[in-house]
């Protein structure tokens, strides 16, 4: 049988009704639902306390200046592609500035030579839980079986992190310089989006009342009225587990407009919208870095890697044949061409760079040998991070640059004053 | 605007209160709905507005002139102008580089060489959707079933009212126009019931449907080659309730939110993995998708009536016309052609038995059950696959891989566990929610809303918006 439609009253009164009803429900509501909120972002704190280690996503924290860091004093197991074995000690581990690398004693020698590498994934050894596998460990090796013959220590910090842009990077540099005292910065720089167009809203900071929030929060707010979206960020931060996590999450490529995954620098006049801009902001931010590096005396060198798609013939045709919607340079453009770009626009800037095409070639000719192979995962295994360590031992030790940055340390010791 | 957003939250708490207070007012509250469609809608980008006004001009002008003639010939001409206008821009989004391209490799093949560069870089969120909408407003007064809007304010409301416009359930004009007519209507049950479907929308598509995209479903069709068999079976499992999470959740939180404003939108999903039938699963998802196809296309063509050869014709046209209306790809074509011949074959099995009911016992039902689920699981290959290559992986490329992950799998099972659950019992669970104070309710509904935002960091859009 079937059912009748039962009408609503179609009285004047009944519309009265359901309207009052409506807006004193909305009213009554509200505080329920926040206590519903609250009891649930309290039980997530619950939750979560304590488990730092037990997520990928631990690793990282939320930045009101860069959108995320590594956590400092991290140890955690992450979890990897099958083909992967894990090996003692099995951990990825940060020291206490968050960098990945042991953590700098007390007792450090004073002149000691210090190399700070700046940068994303690859630098900071994603898919590698073997923390001693790592370039700079092997790096660190390295320097340690010569210094006899040298005669002075270098210690080698990776403060790269993971998914960040380079924007983020040489940021993190300028943040890092007054703490770390380096000698040489090596900022590992590459031609695509992530590293060159990637400077989210998320990661720009500005400074309200005196903090700094990130700006996507006050986007839309003049400056007299962005106080209370800061204020209320701020009060967030402090009172919700949610909300912490959410910003701590909201990385560089989840964050703001995502724009054109494929695109890769090169010479064409049209670029995807809002891209130029970005590369801009990114090569502002390169100034700012040579510029704080050239006044204290630092050597900062910009380590230009290629993209894994540019590392072969094959792959790079494929990739532009496929890629055209998502911001792909042009059919016919030549693998090289990106790479060219990124030379001509550290150049530009004053910036000095070490060429790395020929060894990301040797990636190219045989991967398997040098990164992991699994899909979506061009990160370099235990071999990769070798023949990238003795490269980086190579350009540093050549024509004395080494030798020069440890004779201004000697003069210069950290502790002694200006 | 993603329903799962906090944007959406505060859009909705606005236009709520909004609505209401100017409720008294019909010309008012309907305007207010319009302007908060487009609102949303034009969040999407603004350029697509212009398609949606250009479709709700063309169909109200076709409509009154169709109303207006007795002429056959005139009416017949205003609907061909209707079809042809709304399927023209669909097809032109949905199939021209679709065509450009097959167009260049046959072209190809003769020793023409082409080069097609892509055109359209997306489809227009919901465009398939209005369009069915619209049409359906044309077509039955081209039939004489219905009259034309009252007011062009009515008929934009229609076509671009906000909580389905993106992803469905798809309204027909006659049940949609009249609700325009009365007085809405909000009391302590539909208040709690429009709250109710939200949070189980949200839950669905945040906690189950997200979740086994990303733990189990993304990394076997992101990388076939490195798992076992067992495991791409389980991502086919996971892809079934990915999918109808994430859709049927769509679902939910527009009818829930059409709900608020006094308005009820048609069911779109009725816990189809309980099907036993292809048939029966097609009455289940997406459902008026199913009766649309069936009143304007499957019985026009002759539907059921008839020799088997044209009724089994008549099923293969329509669902092969389900499969296109998803995208164009030869993959489509496979998934309503495959679905399409089950039907035809169930309509087989049951001549061969007399037209007797197969399903009489226990077993039987199981038995019955068991192939159609696996039979769904199966096609929806098609769906997930974004290519041939991707397609074949899935199909046919093994490693020796598993995922034991405790979220995947524990979520899958949850998921398979919740759907087994017989349908009287969540109108029961409805029911006894929505006869909780409003303050308890409104405290669950923050507890869900607050599970639902700590998941939600990261989540994927819905699946849907691309058809």
């Amino acid at each position: 049988m079937a059912r009748a439609v039962v009408l609503p009253p179609q009285t004047p009164e009944a519309l009265e009704r359901s309207r009052r009803y409506g807006l004193r429900a909305l009213a009554r509501m509200v505080l329920p639902l926040l206590i519903g909120f609250a009891i649930t972002d309290w039980a997530v704190g619950v939750y979560h306390a304590g488990k730092v280690g037990e997520s990928d996503s631990d690793a990282f924290m939320r930045d009101d200046q860069l959108g995320y860091v590594s956590r400092p004093n991290y140890v955690g197991v992450w979890r990897q592609p099958a083909d992967i074995p894990p090996a003692p000690p099995d951990a990825v581990r940060h020291n206490s500035f968050g960098l990945r690398s042991d953590e700098i004693p007390d007792d450090a020698p004073p002149d000691e030579v210090r190399v700070l590498a700046l940068g994303a994934s690859l630098a900071y050894g994603a898919g590698r839980n073997v923390q001693e596998t790592i370039w700079n460990y092997r790096l660190q090796e390295m320097f340690d079986a010569k210094e006899a013959e040298r005669g002075y220590p270098v210690r080698v910090l990776n403060g790269a992190v993971q998914g960040y842009s380079t924007y983020q990077a040489a940021k993190r540099g300028l943040l890092l310089i007054p703490e770390l005292e380096p000698d040489v910065i090596i900022l590992f720089t590459r031609p695509g989006r992530q590293s060159m167009a990637a400077p989210s809203d998320a990661i720009e900071s500005v400074e309200v009342d005196g903090h700094f929030v990130p700006l996507d929060v006050v986007e839309g707010f003049s400056e007299t009225s962005a106080w209370l979206p800061a204020g209320l960020h701020r009060f967030l931060l402090e009172h919700s587990n949610i909300y912490e996590r959410y910003r701590t999450n909201r990385k560089t490529t989840d964050a703001g407009e995502e724009l054109a995954p494929n695109f890769v620098l090169n010479r064409s006049e049209e670029w995807p919208a809002g891209t130029r801009e970005r590369v801009l902001e990114t090569l502002d931010q390169y100034r700012l870095l040579i510029e704080e590096c050239d006044a204290r005396g630092i050597e900062l060198r910009f380590a230009l890697n290629t993209e894994p798609e540019q590392q072969s013939q094959g792959r790079w045709v494929r990739f532009l044949q496929q890629r055209q919607i998502t911001g792909a340079p042009a059919l016919g453009t030549p693998r090289e061409e990106p790479s060219e770009v990124l030379a001509e626009l550290v150049a530009e800037v004053g910036g000095e760079a070490w060429d790395l095409w020929n060894m990301n070639m040797r990636f190219g000719l045989q991967p398997e040998l040098y990164t992991n192979i699994h899909r979506g995962d061009d990160h370099w295994n235990g071999e990769g991070h070798f023949v990238v360590a003795r490269q980086l031992y190579g350009r540093l030790t050549a024509d004395g640059l080494l030798d020069e940055v440890a004779r201004r340390r000697e003069a210069r010791p950290r502790g002694a004053g200006e | 605007m993603n329903f799962h957003t906090f944007e959406f939250a505060v859009f909705l708490f606005v236009v709520f209160g909004v609505f209401w207070s100017v409720a008294r007012s019909r010309g008012k509250r309907n305007a207010v709905l319009l302007v908060a469609s487009y609102v949303f809608y034009g969040a999407y980008g603004t350029w697509l507005l212009t398609l949606i006004v250009f479709s709700t001009f063309l169909d109200w002008w076709c409509g009154n002139k169709m109303y207006a003639s007795d002429d056959k010939r005139v009416r017949r001409r205003f609907l061909w102008l209707s079809l042809l206008g709304n399927l023209g821009v669909l097809s032109f989004f949905k199939y021209y580089d679709w065509a450009a391209n097959s167009f260049a490799l046959v072209s190809a093949q003769f020793g023409n060489p082409m080069v097609h560069e892509a055109l359209i870089s997306a489809v227009p969120v919901g465009i398939s959707f209005y369009t069915f909408q619209t049409l359906s407003y044309t077509i039955d007064i081209y039939r004489g079933k219905m009259k034309p809007a009252r007011s062009f304010l009515d008929f934009s409301l229609f076509v671009a009212f906000f909580p389905q416009l993106v992803a469905g359930p798809i309204v027909r004009a006659a049940d949609f126009l009249p609700q325009l007519e009365i007085q809405p209507y909000l009391d302590r049950e539909r208040l709690h019931r429009g709250l109710y479907r939200i949070a189980l929308g949200l839950s669905k598509k945040v906690l189950i449907a997200d979740v086994l995209g990303a733990a189990l479903v993304d990394p076997v069709f992101n990388d076939p080659g490195q798992y076992d068999g067992w495991t791409h079976m389980l991502a086919l499992y996971g892809f079934a309730f990915q999918i109808y999470g994430d859709f049927s959740g769509y679902s939910d939180i527009a009818i829930g939110a059409a709900i608020l404003f006094g308005i009820k939108l048609p069911e779109n999903f009725k816990l189809p993995f309980q099907a036993r039938s292809m048939r029966e699963f097609w009455r289940r998802w997406h459902i008026t998708l199913g009766y649309w196809l069936r009143d304007y296309v499957f019985f026009p063509l002759g539907g059921s009536r008839g020799k088997e050869a044209r009724v089994w014709f008549n099923l293969l046209a329509t669902m092969v016309l389900v499969g296109v209306w998803h995208g164009a790809h030869g993959r489509w074509v496979l998934y309503g052609l495959f679905n399409g011949l089950l039907m035809c074959f169930e309509r087989l099995f049951e001549r061969m038995r007399g037209g007797t009911e197969f399903t009489t016992t226990k077993f039987r039902s199981a038995l019955a059950w068991f192939l159609t689920f696996h039979a769904v699981v199966l096609s929806i290959i098609c769906v997930r696959a974004k290519d041939w290559d991707e397609f074949n992986g899935v199909a046919f490329d093994y490693g020796e891989g598993r995922i034991t992950s405790f979220e995947a799998l524990g979520t899958l099972v949850i998921a398979l566990l919740l759907h087994l659950i017989p349908y009287r019992y969540y109108k029961r669970a409805q029911e006894r929610i929505c006869a909780l104070p409003t303050e308890v309710g409104a405290l669950l509904f923050g507890a869900v809303i607050g599970l639902v935002a700590y998941k939600v960091v990261g989540a994927t859009p819905y699946i849907y918006f691309q058809f």
